[in-house]
């Protein structure tokens, strides 16, 4: 028996104790019980609740998983000084062994009480963490184990035959004997019996499922008749081999019994989804047949953030490995096979793994600065790109499943975000793509609605009835907002709109505005919407007093809720100042003026043209007549800005002040961001660049005495190497807006500045041009270096003009444009500049 | 690791990086292509009329990265100083002229063809007024002159026939002289006859025997290889310099040929386009060419005023005034000057040098200033007979 100091000695050598005080682990070991083991006696049960935690001294153990299918793997076995059984003992976790252990000779283990331990870790404040790591680790070996298992079931699907049926075609009759085992990839299969001359529909299977094997198994005639419903694709399995790999793999049993899912990759493989569980985690495990061979494995605890990807037709441990560990404990693990990428490991979330699966499923190479990036960031990538709006874009690199496949399944089967997960099996993998599905869903806690009614209001607002696809619109208050998204453009866009009833809002056509511009111009009655729980509002103790509603525009909208909202009374007043520009755009007008007639209502409409703005004179009289009022203002920011100061300047508090901010969610901001001065300069680009066109060589000057000094600007050495130093000066100072965006240098200023030198350091160039050159251009290759700078300026003028020409031109394009040439224009300015120098 | 921090950086720069190192290259590339071998590249614009044949040999005037400020004197120099240029850079600096310092190229900017006159002249043309404003009030005789007119009698760099003493020396000559006086080729030396070797052409032979060429032995001409006028010129060696200081030989400067007649500027026949100006154009090869001259000149030149000569009375007298007399003149020692633009600026330089033979010098004088007279080729008499005796009497 060992002594309670070489027990000691033990306890601080092993790794799970690195760290902890002498004297802290002398008290646990004090605690210790030696107990005695015979070779196959088992030590710990999977499932059981965890008491103890274990150090063993003597001998070794074998830890292993049981599985009704697959009987018993092996994950680990453990020799004297390892620590086991710690995972049941983490607070915070379920309190049962993941795994069973078993003696495999004559052990010893010191057997610690729980309690002992858990005042061991209470002391230490890093320990539960490094624990749960631990644990993970474990998890991640388990998911290792079964990867392997799964390699063995290669037989299964290679060059599996893909067979078509139409629809009401039969697939297999019932009486028949069977030979072949299939898979559904797409479209359903209907199952019928024929019981006592009457046909009854035992089921259907869907993608993912799976249909005679039964008969195969159980080596009896067909049970049942299998007929396609719609059109059917099926993968169509050797019935003898399914049996022979059946008969002597367990493990195949488990997968036919686990297989939740297929789906058919673009690039003509199949991805299998089954679902498992380690321990008391789901996991979920793709196995992936491409055309050329190859095989891989996608095992995932999502609760654990663990997945892992080996290629089962590689043999293990064949090539090297990359590991980064990040400063949280995730640790991400690379393999490679001949330089490309043949596995990963992750403990940890990764915001990128979805690009880093699809790398490892092509076998991509990695790159020496790949790795350098890796092994620094974790990163297989510098920049995580999102994909684009088109239809082609890849969403889940795991299934392949394009944008249009996601948006043909959200307009044809599904509403929201987990029927479009169960449909196409994109994010089940590694789970990567889950924002982006978000975005094409709307988030899942949105309704799905439809527009029930779109009548135009004036002649830029509508009103628009959203109605929940089932059920009640939800109870609201007067004052809250909705958020509505739906997908325009192949995008999901997302606006907040106050409700004027539970299920109606108003929208006013913004300028540029993506949602509103869809809805007056393209929305028809039925489209889906998603639509979010009512939200925001009033304080409850707000407008007891009554309400004073100053409002301007489609500012109404809340004044309208309230106004609809309550009984009005002398008492308890509601008072309407409702500014427009003109009569025409009065919305709801008819509901107003019979509101008026109510007692306890007061509305005044407010033409701006003919009675003039709200002034301030008119706001006291307003907060005089009701003194306990509280006030509602909404309106344009300007609008806003004046009340708010009109109504503090009649005393009232600002805690009886509630002001709707509303802004459009785009179109102001350019124009808000276009300086007067960056248009005017843009504007002024443009006849200048004509002028340098058109002009032709400036004239010689006729005599010595006028003029002559000017032209050696241009026609002198010196003149010339003034002007076009200046020039250069010019280049460099506009230049400094793409050093200011990418670099953040200059740091003064904002980013409008450096816009507006960037505008008139062009300008100026064009000027400083013609000084330079007299307008006669010389060389070829000097004409092509002013063509390229006019470019350069035409491009700028006109992307400096943008908040005019609204959204008709292709900007980002033009944008790339310009920046794009100031390649060739680089180029030659620094040939140029070299060739003069060189030819003094 | 050292290396994963390059590769990083590398790879974070990449964009950076790939942009400027191949605007660099790209850059390099289009500078070697127009120093190596394609200067119209990177020439600044079209040349003046007079560095037209050499504009493409860069290295002719510039100096790499280096002050070309003298490259003017290697070809010109000899001539200022033979000329006894007043207007030397000494003489500029004391007047207080610094852009005209600024070397030849303060006047004579190159590659500004448009701003450029035929005399190579690149700025306005009453330059004189920088310096000589108070000539007016001066000197009574240029009150009230026009100073774009001042070249009409001095030229900038060569005023030796504007020079009073050589004016008053020839003053009220008759228009045209009792007895003309030509420099007259020297005598040829005693021909040693040579033998021909046997089967040549006879006809060939006998013109050659007939020739001043008698003498030479045929392989002295007929060497094998190399350029015909390095034949000639080892015997006529300072009429081959001048050749190739005039236009028909310039081109030697910058290529291994004299120039194309289609690719110089001027009005020249079409069909003479793929000819070139060099000795056997004008001269043929075995036969005495003295009465070749004028023929000669046709053959290419079609401008107006040498379309107009058989028309004039210089082609009318006997023996005629033929182009050569005039543009290729006989010198005082006999020999022949072929740099026949030598004597074109200022053209009182040819009045000088040939008119004043057989002419006045008011007469030849005032036919020089008459432009039409000069594109008729002199077929008349001058619109205005200048006074100069006036002028020359009264100034020192």
């Amino acid at each position: 028996m060992a002594a309670q100091g070489d027990l000691l000695d033990l306890l601080r050598e092993a790794p799970v104790f690195q760290g902890v005080a002498k004297s802290d682990l002398a008290r646990l070991a004090a605690a210790a019980a030696l107990v005695d083991y015979q070779p196959r006696q088992k030590i710990l049960r999977e499932g059981d609740p965890g008491e103890s935690l274990y150090l063993l001294t003597r001998g070794t153990v074998s830890v292993f998983s049981t599985d009704a299918v697959a009987g018993e793997t092996e994950i680990a076995r453990l020799e004297a000084g390892r620590v086991f059984g710690e995972q049941a003992l983490i607070p915070g976790r379920p309190n049962r062994r993941n795994a069973s252990v078993r003696a495999l000779d004559e052990v010893t283990v010191a057997e610690f009480p729980a309690a002992a331990f858990h005042s061991l870790i209470a002391t230490l404040p890093g320990m539960t963490a490094a624990l749960d790591e631990r644990g993970r680790r474990q998890a991640m070996e388990r998911l290792s184990h079964q990867s392997a298992l799964l390699a063995d079931l290669g037989d299964l699907t290679q060059a599996p035959v893909e067979r078509r049926y139409a629809d009401g075609e039969r697939v297999i009759a019932q009486g028949q004997a069977g030979s072949d085992v299939y898979l559904v990839v797409e479209g359903l299969a209907r199952v019928e019996k024929e019981c006592d001359g009457e046909i009854r529909v035992l089921t259907r299977i869907g993608p993912g499922g799976f249909f005679g094997e039964r008969a195969l198994i159980q080596a009896e005639p067909r049970a049942a008749t299998v007929i396609a419903e719609g059109e059917l694709c099926t993968l169509e399995i050797d019935g003898a081999r399914f049996l022979d790999a059946y008969r002597v793999n367990p493990a195949l049993r488990e997968l036919v019994e686990q297989l939740s899912a297929l789906f058919q990759l673009p690039g003509q493989g199949t991805v299998s989804l089954h679902k498992g569980r380690i321990g008391d985690k789901q996991t979920v495990t793709a196995l992936y047949h491409l055309p050329d061979g190859r095989r891989y494995a996608a095992s995932r605890v999502e609760q654990d953030a663990l997945f892992r990807l080996t290629r089962l037709d590689l043999e293990a441990g064949a090539g090297e490995t990359q590991t980064y560990i990040d400063g949280s404990g995730g640790l991400r693990t690379l393999e490679l096979c001949a330089g490309r990428l043949s596995g990963l490991s992750v403990i940890g979330p990764w915001r990128d793994l979805g690009y880093a699966h699809a790398a490892v499923l092509r076998g991509e190479r990695l790159w020496p600065w790949e790795r350098a990036l890796f092994r620094a960031r974790g990163e297989l990538r510098l920049r995580r790109r999102e994909p684009g709006p088109a239809a082609e874009a890849v969403i889940c690199a795991c299934t392949g499943r394009t944008r249009g496949e996601l948006v043909q399944l959200l307009e044809s089967a599904c509403d929201d975000l987990e029927c479009l997960v169960r449909h196409s099996g994109a994010s089940l993998i590694c789970g990567g793509c889950t924002p982006l599905l978000e975005e094409l869903a709307g988030p899942a806690d949105r309704r799905s609605c439809r527009i029930g009614a779109l009548e135009p209001l004036t002649e830029n607002v509508r009103r628009v009835l959203v109605e929940p696809v089932s059920g009640q619109p939800e109870h609201f208050v007067p004052g809250q907002h909705v958020r509505v998204s739906a997908r325009v453009d192949e995008q999901r866009v997302e606006r907040s709109y106050t409700l004027t009833a539970a299920n109606e809002i108003m929208v006013k056509r913004e300028r540029d505005g993506r949602f509103s511009t869809w809805l007056h111009e393209r929305a028809r009655i039925g489209d889906a919407l998603r639509v979010s729980a009512p939200r925001g509002g009033y304080a409850a103790a707000a407008g007891q007093g009554g309400w004073v509603c100053l409002v301007a525009g489609i500012g109404i909208t809340p004044a309208l809720a309230l106004l609809r909202g309550a009984d009005w009374s002398p008492a308890r007043s509601f008072s309407l100042d409702y500014s427009v520009r003109s009569i025409a755009d009065v919305i709801c007008e008819p509901e107003l003026r019979a509101a008026a007639q109510r007692p306890g209502v007061e509305i005044e409409i407010r033409e701006v043209a003919s009675s003039g703005r709200l002034d301030a004179g008119r706001i006291a009289d307003l907060t005089q007549a009701h003194p306990g009022a509280d006030f509602l203002v909404c309106g344009p920011a300007a609008y806003q800005v004046a009340v708010r100061d009109g109504l503090r300047a009649a005393g009232v508090e600002d805690g009886r002040v509630h002001v709707e901010a509303f802004t459009p969610a785009e179109g102001a901001t350019h124009r808000e961001r276009a300086s007067r001065w960056q248009t005017l300069v843009s504007a002024a680009t443009l006849p200048a660049l004509g002028y340098l066109l058109v002009a032709g060589a400036w004239p010689w000057p006729a005599r010595s005495e006028s003029g002559w000094q000017f032209a050696l600007l241009w026609s002198d050495s010196a003149g010339s190497q003034w002007s076009g130093f200046l020039l250069l000066g010019v280049l460099l100072l506009g230049q400094l807006l793409s050093s200011r965006r990418r670099l953040a240098w200059p740091p003064a200023g904002r980013l409008s500045l450096w816009t507006d030198v960037h505008a008139g350091a062009g300008l100026a160039a064009l000027l400083l041009v013609a000084l330079h050159t007299g307008l006669s251009f010389g060389a070829p290759i000097t004409t092509v270096l002013l063509f390229s700078l006019l470019m350069l300026a035409a491009t700028g003028a006109v992307i400096g003009l943008r908040p005019f020409l609204g959204q008709r031109l292709p900007w980002e394009r033009l944008r790339a444009l310009h920046i794009v040439l100031v390649w060739p224009f680089a180029v030659l300015l620094m040939a140029h500049v070299f060739s003069v120098y060189y030819f003094p | 690791m050292n290396a994963d921090r390059l590769w990083l950086f590398l790879w974070t720069h990449a964009r950076a990086i790939g942009w400027t190192s191949s605007a660099l290259l790209a850059a390099a590339l289009l500078l070697w292509a127009g120093i190596a071998g394609y200067p119209a590249l990177w020439t600044a614009g079209a040349a003046s009329d007079g560095h037209h044949q050499v504009i493409q040999a860069c290295e002719l005037c510039h100096v790499p990265f280096g002050d070309s400020g003298e490259s003017c004197l290697r070809c010109h120099g000899e001539y200022l100083v033979a000329v006894r240029d007043s207007h030397a850079k000494s003489v500029l600096l004391e007047a207080g002229q610094g852009d005209l310092v600024g070397g030849c190229a303060g006047c004579h900017r190159e590659h500004r063809r448009q701003h450029t006159d035929s005399g190579g002249l690149s700025r306005p043309g009453d330059f004189c007024i920088l310096c000589h404003r108070r000539v007016g009030s001066d000197r009574p005789t240029h009150t009230g002159r026009d100073f774009f007119r001042c070249v009409e009698c001095h030229a900038y760099h060569d005023n030796r026939p504007s020079d009073g003493d050589f004016l008053r020396a020839h003053l009220d000559e008759p228009a045209q002289l009792p007895f003309p006086h030509m420099p007259t080729r020297p005598p040829v030396g005693p021909v040693v006859a040579q033998t021909p070797p046997a089967g040549s052409d006879p006809a060939i032979v006998a013109q050659w025997q007939s020739g001043p060429h008698a003498a030479v032995g045929c392989e002295q001409c007929h060497a094998e290889g190399g350029k015909p006028w390095k034949s000639c010129a080892s015997c006529h060696e300072k009429a081959e310099q001048g050749w190739r200081a005039g236009r028909h030989g310039m081109a030697l400067a910058a290529a291994d040929q004299p120039i194309r007649v289609g690719e110089a500027r001027g009005a020249f026949r079409a069909e003479a386009a793929y000819r070139r100006p060099d000795c056997g154009a004008c001269h043929g090869a075995h036969e005495e060419s003295e009465d070749r001259d004028a023929k000669a000149c046709g053959e290419c030149h079609a401008d107006r005023h040498s379309r107009a000569w058989p028309d004039t009375p210089h082609a009318r007298a006997e023996p005629p005034v033929t182009c050569a007399v005039c543009h290729l003149p006989r010198q005082a020692d006999g020999s022949i000057e072929h740099n026949q633009s030598a004597n074109l600026r200022p053209n009182r330089r040819m009045g000088q040098q040939v008119c004043l033979n057989c002419h006045g010098l008011e007469f030849a004088y005032s036919a020089l200033e008459d432009l039409a007279l000069i594109e008729s080729n002199f077929a008349g008499t001058p619109r205005d007979i200048l006074d100069i005796g006036e002028t020359a009497r009264e100034e020192p």
